[in-house]
């Protein structure tokens, strides 16, 4: 019967699942502290990271040794929380606010820098920091241009995206700059 | 009198040119009555769960000339929360003789939505995105000459839910339109096997309120409303004796306005079955297939709670497809052509066409298991 076999054929291809776009296959890791150096010190400012609306999502610091703000949000309207920089290392880190899912943004930051300027992208993935807050990481790079995008759900639909800047791998590994991800923790 | 003459040379050879157009091998209103099918399945797929679900089609239900379309899966377990529902009247006829309306609702939910940001030079780098949203279509058509003349006008309204800018979920709902024209000098509108199918769609301005519904405050149609769409499409089928046919396609699109915006915009997008939906998409596409569909009568009746109808015919086919974006309808879209290829089952049950295709590209391989030809 030839459409008992045609049918049986068609249950079988939809049963092995051919023909479903691979979802991206990621497993949570560590978010590690970075390299050894330069060290942290004690001088940590704590800012408050807001709604629109003012009402808190979350809390992060920095080390105020290793980073010079040279913005600082003045209300809680602003889309930039605050931009860090340091001029040894040609580090600058923007923390401003996301929207939505966290891997959606941070994997569509790339793929535009891959398509409109020809960015290669790293590797992807939730990495866990030290108070369980998860961050997406992606990164990408062009020559000396090298960028890391780090991206946090605090509350469903909202919450943080970090970007850093470096003319040089190293420095997107600093102490200070994983100390500062590693702060970044969701109002419970 | 040059103008007098082409006339008269035109009107001398009209007669020969119509006979070069082939008969329609059945016609529409001698469809059989009560012809279904669903196909029920369970399938798996990784890192989205099990999904149970069923695709069914339903023709000239009653002898009304009335089809109907279902489409309905769902996951269950805790990996992910997906489900889609769609349901389609079509061919519902109204006053006039030849005019008809189809009507579509879809309600579909997706964790996990894999896109691809448009432009030629779009990176192999999926984005995931959460996809809520509720669709209504309305399309009332007129088929003149046994179907050979079809104009139709494509009625869109879409509701689909957001996160706003306190991170609350949003509705953004709005209207979109086109319009549709297809001469079909072919012998069959669902099998054809020989003859020539022209047609051309072109956006049209939408309004923002209609029965389907009404656009939300927040809705973006602005820039978009910029943009003129307009797409032709070539079909070519060429019989090798009485079971072969050579089925040659071709289809562009090309999309103009707010090119100052620099925006990478997406007018449409390749139809190549080896790649995902919407992999390629800019300004200017233009795919070209050529499929090889071989035929095998049965004239078996089908009467199980699975299908009911007669299986004429099961349906072989290769084919391989070309293709290529740009965000200029420059030489460009000749360069650097995307590929793909792969083979094809058909089972023809009176005038519903069950297809499966699996095609092959740099991308890997993808299924198709859907209702009707792809062209």
């Amino acid at each position: 019967m030839p459409f008992k076999k045609m049918l049986i054929a068609g249950l079988l291809f939809w049963l092995l699942g051919c023909g479903a776009s691979a979802p991206v296959q990621e497993e949570k890791a560590p978010l590690g502290s970075g390299s050894s150096s330069p060290a942290t010190s004690s001088s940590l400012v704590t800012q408050l990271i807001t709604r629109t609306n003012g009402e808190n999502l979350g809390i992060f610091s920095y080390d105020t040794q290793y980073f010079t703000p040279i913005y600082l949000a003045d209300s809680s309207t602003d889309a930039a929380f605050v931009v860090l920089v340091n001029v040894d290392f040609s580090l600058q880190v923007t923390l401003s606010r996301a929207l939505g899912r966290p891997d959606t943004l941070c994997r569509y930051l790339p793929a535009v820098l891959a398509r409109d300027q020809k960015f290669e992208i790293g590797k992807a993935g939730f990495k866990t920091n030290d108070l369980g807050q998860d961050l997406y990481h992606t990164s990408a790079s062009l020559a000396s241009d090298y960028r890391s995008f780090y991206c946090g759900e605090l509350a469903p639909g909202s919450g943080v995206l970090i970007t850093a800047l470096a003319n040089d791998p190293i420095p997107l590994e600093s102490g200070p700059f994983f100390s500062l991800l590693n702060s970044i923790e969701a109002f419970k | 009198m040059k103008r007098l003459l082409l006339l008269l040379l035109f009107l001398l050879l009209a007669s020969d040119l119509f006979a070069l157009i082939p008969d329609r091998r059945r016609l529409f209103e001698d469809r059989e009555e009560n012809v279904y099918m669903l196909i029920p399945a369970i399938a798996s797929l990784p890192g989205l769960g099990l999904f149970a679900g069923v695709l069914g089609s339903f023709s000239n239900i009653g002898g009304s000339g009335i089809d109907a379309a279902v489409t309905e899966a769902n996951t269950f377990g805790s990996q992910s929360d997906i489900h889609i529902r769609a349901y389609a009247l079509r061919e519902v006829p109204l006053f006039i003789n030849g005019l008809t309306v189809e009507y579509w609702f879809g309600d579909i939910k997706f964790a996990d939505f894999y896109t691809y940001l448009p432009g030629r030079d779009s990176p192999d780098f999926v984005i995931p995105q959460t996809g809520k949203f509720k669709y209504y279509f309305l399309r009332p058509a007129y088929r003149l000459w046994q179907r050979r003349i079809n104009l139709t006008y494509n009625l869109v309204f879409f509701k689909g839910f957001g996160v706003n800018g306190e991170g609350e979920e949003a509705l953004a709902a709005s209207h979109s339109a086109s319009l549709d024209f297809l001469l079909d000098l072919t012998d069959d509108w669902v099998d054809p096997r020989r003859g020539i199918r022209m047609g051309y769609s072109q956006k049209l301005p939408a309004p923002t309120k209609s029965v389907l519904g009404k656009n939300s405050e927040n809705s973006i149609q602005g820039y978009d409303q910029e943009l003129t769409s307009k797409s032709y499409n070539l079909g070519l089928y060429i019989p090798f004796g009485n079971q072969a046919t050579l089925a040659l396609y071709e289809e562009r699109f090309l999309t103009t306005g707010g090119e100052d915006s620099g925006q990478v915009v997406s007018g449409g997008s390749l139809r190549l079955r080896g790649y995902p939906a919407g992999r390629w998409s800019d300004r200017f596409g233009d795919t070209k297939i050529a499929e090889f569909r071989y035929n095998i009568p049965i004239n078996y009746q089908i009467d199980s709670i699975f299908a009911k109808g007669r299986l004429d015919d099961l349906q072989w086919a290769l084919f391989y497809e070309e293709g290529q974006v740009s965000p200029l309808n420059d030489r460009q879209l000749k360069e650097n052509l995307h590929q793909s290829s792969g083979v094809g089952l058909r089972a023809l049950i009176d005038a519903i066409v069950l297809r499966l295709d699996v095609a092959t590209s740099e991308a890997g391989f993808q299924t198709h298991l859907t209702i009707d030809h792809a062209f």
